[in-house]
């Protein structure tokens, strides 16, 4: 965590110092919240239902305003411009169902288009090149591309999700429990899905997940959450069995951590 | 089973009873109510009108005020007039070489007794009178008059769902660009649905005259203030997840309408825009009572005149299309929706 903000190319990807986060009549969300991520790196929040994952990256996404603090994408403020170059992976995928998957796609780069092409949804031809290259890039054919997002199975959506989240050629990924709502297979193809396309990007990502294996599994460096406070923050490597406790609130006897310490 | 009974903490539970005491009292006096209302409503004359009418029908009464009035209207009812007859020397400019489609003239003796003033003896003269006689010419004139009708009802609600549109975003609680704008709108729908058709098209026949204008106007207020409303109400009701996901881009509030909104609600948005067109057709039929064209200013002008054979094929059509509109209707939903 750096307190310093460099101007410099090799700036921290997403920077965020003293975010306050509080919603109406409850307590603090976030509370004096610092954090920073370095380009290309997959990093992972690791947290409990409640612990501010969500409102953590609602601020990023600009889904919702901070009450204080400042939120620097490469040293520079975020601004709504800004903000295209960020992209999104939702819970609930956040598809319009009666839209094909291609214009789910192409319908990331809206904010750029003029009012009439988006009324009409007439992408230009580069844009709908684009979105072709990359839903096949996430493994669907064209047959999925003109097929209603209502008509796809979970994983296929979150492929869709995914590639619409590419197509602003975004330097940092958000994705908001990716997988809470897939099978364990599709589970683990989404996330190593979302893995390399970030590589081959040199995007980095900050990934928001219950799930203590695939956090292990997937991350260079896990965030531990709980109740908007980072409770640890290192290399999955790092993380014992004291400190996952620390994060889900649990005892021992819970059976998931002492299944992730055998 | 029995240590589940046994268990005292679960003894003292009370589960909520589909209904109490208190549900019976609102029921006594609902039914107290409407024991005075129907007293009011004259509910004892329609009861003993009923009866009288359904002895007269299996023979144990010689008439009654229902049968009699049901009989004079049936009487003259029917048949039904389809044809339609004029007297040539009524009309200008018939040219006898080309007549009508469908046509003929028709020559009948009219054999007239009159008092002879000067012999005072009653004599009898023979005129010869000749009719133009069109054998589906009604019926011709009353299918026009129902297209007018139905074109009058498209009219209507295709404006009112231009307008609607754009209206909708305005009275959307979550998409209105202000408060007031958003209170504006909302007073501004609710005003427009607030007057009935045939009032709106009394004062409308004031200003714009006889004729469909009128009838398109009125009809396009009142679903403005319907389709204003409903529009309003899918777009709050809407799935926000594609909603927020579109906002994560960074798009603006017209992208996320279209793209994110749009798709949700235009099957309900179709259902709702054709249940304006279904009504608006059967309402385009009443206003012309109150002249604002379209079938039903020839239907108030033929009840006036006792032209119960006339009234007769106008019920037809319109019983008819409105059948026909429903099939339409159900096919055209189930394909789009």
């Amino acid at each position: 965590m750096t307190d310093e903000k460099p101007q410099a190319p090799d700036a921290p990807a997403l920077e965020l110092s003293g975010v306050f986060k509080s919603y109406k009549n409850g307590p603090a969300v976030l509370e004096n919240f610092s954090l920073s991520i370095a380009p290309g790196c997959f990093c992972v929040i690791l947290g409990s239902s409640g612990s501010g994952k969500s409102t953590l990256l609602k601020c990023i996404a600009g889904l919702t305003e901070p009450d204080a603090g400042d939120i620097r994408l490469h040293g520079k403020p975020l601004t709504r411009k800004r903000l295209r170059r960020v992209g999104m992976v939702h819970q609930d995928f956040g598809l319009s169902d009666r839209l094909t998957a291609a214009q789910n796609v192409m319908s990331g780069l809206a904010a750029t288009l003029s009012a009439w092409r988006v009324a009409l949804q007439l992408y230009p031809d580069q844009i709908q090149r684009q979105a072709c290259a990359l839903l096949s890039r996430v493994g669907l054919s064209e047959n999925h591309a003109n097929r209603r997002a209502s008509k796809l199975s979970g994983g296929q959506k979150q492929r869709v999700g995914i590639a619409r989240a590419l197509i602003s050629d975004p330097s940092l990924i958000l994705a908001d429990e990716p997988v809470a709502s897939l099978d364990p297979k599709s589970s683990v193809e989404i996330m190593t899905l979302l893995k390399s396309a970030a590589q081959e990007r040199g995007a980095a990502v900050l990934c928001s997940l219950h799930q203590i294996d695939l956090a292990r599994k997937y991350a260079d460096r896990i965030i531990g959450l709980s109740h908007g406070a980072i409770v640890f923050d290192g290399p999955p490597t790092a993380l014992t069995r004291e400190e996952m406790q620390a994060i889900f609130d649990m005892d021992d006897s819970s059976t998931i951590i002492r299944m992730e310490v055998a | 089973m029995s240590d589940v009974a046994q268990d005292s903490g679960v003894r003292d539970w009370h589960l909520k009873q589909p209904f109490g005491w208190r549900s019976l009292l609102v029921l006594f006096m609902v039914l107290a109510v409407s024991l005075v209302s129907a007293e009011r409503m004259q509910f004892d004359r329609m009861a003993s009108q009923i009866g009288d009418f359904a002895l007269e029908t299996v023979g144990l009464r010689e008439s009654s005020q229902i049968g009699r009035g049901m009989e004079s209207v049936t009487r003259d009812m029917f048949p039904i007039a389809i044809a339609e007859r004029r007297p040539i020397d009524l009309m200008d400019g018939l040219d006898e070489t080309e007549l009508p489609f469908l046509s003929h003239i028709e020559t009948v003796d009219i054999e007239t007794t009159e008092l002879d003033p000067e012999t005072l003896q009653m004599t009898t003269s023979v005129s010869e009178r000749r009719f133009l006689v069109e054998p589906i010419g009604y019926l011709v004139f009353v299918l026009g008059k129902m297209v007018e009708t139905i074109e009058i009802a498209i009219w209507a609600s295709l404006i009112a769902i231009l307008v609607s549109l754009p209206l909708a975003w305005l009275c959307a609680g979550n998409y209105s660009p202000h408060p007031i704008i958003y209170a504006g709108a909302r007073s501004f729908v609710s005003l427009l649905r607030s007057i009935p058709e045939l009032i709106s098209a009394l004062f409308l026949v004031l200003a714009f005259g006889f004729g469909p204008i009128a009838g398109i106007l009125a009809l396009t207020f009142h679903s403005i203030g319907f389709l204003g409303k409903f529009y309003a109400e899918d777009i709050e009701a809407a799935n926000t997840s594609p909603q927020h996901a579109l906002k994560a881009t960074g798009a603006g509030t017209f992208a996320i309408l279209r793209l994110a909104v749009l798709p949700q609600v235009l099957p309900s948005y179709t259902g709702l825009s054709l249940y304006i067109l279904d009504r608006n057709i059967r309402m385009a039929t009443v206003i012309g009572l109150v002249g604002a064209g379209g079938i039903g200013q020839e239907l108030k002008g033929r009840f006036d005149m006792f032209q119960y054979d006339r009234v007769g094929t106008m019920l037809l059509v319109i019983f008819l299309t409105v059948m026909a509109l429903d099939v339409v209707s159900a096919r055209f939903r189930n394909r789009l929706v």
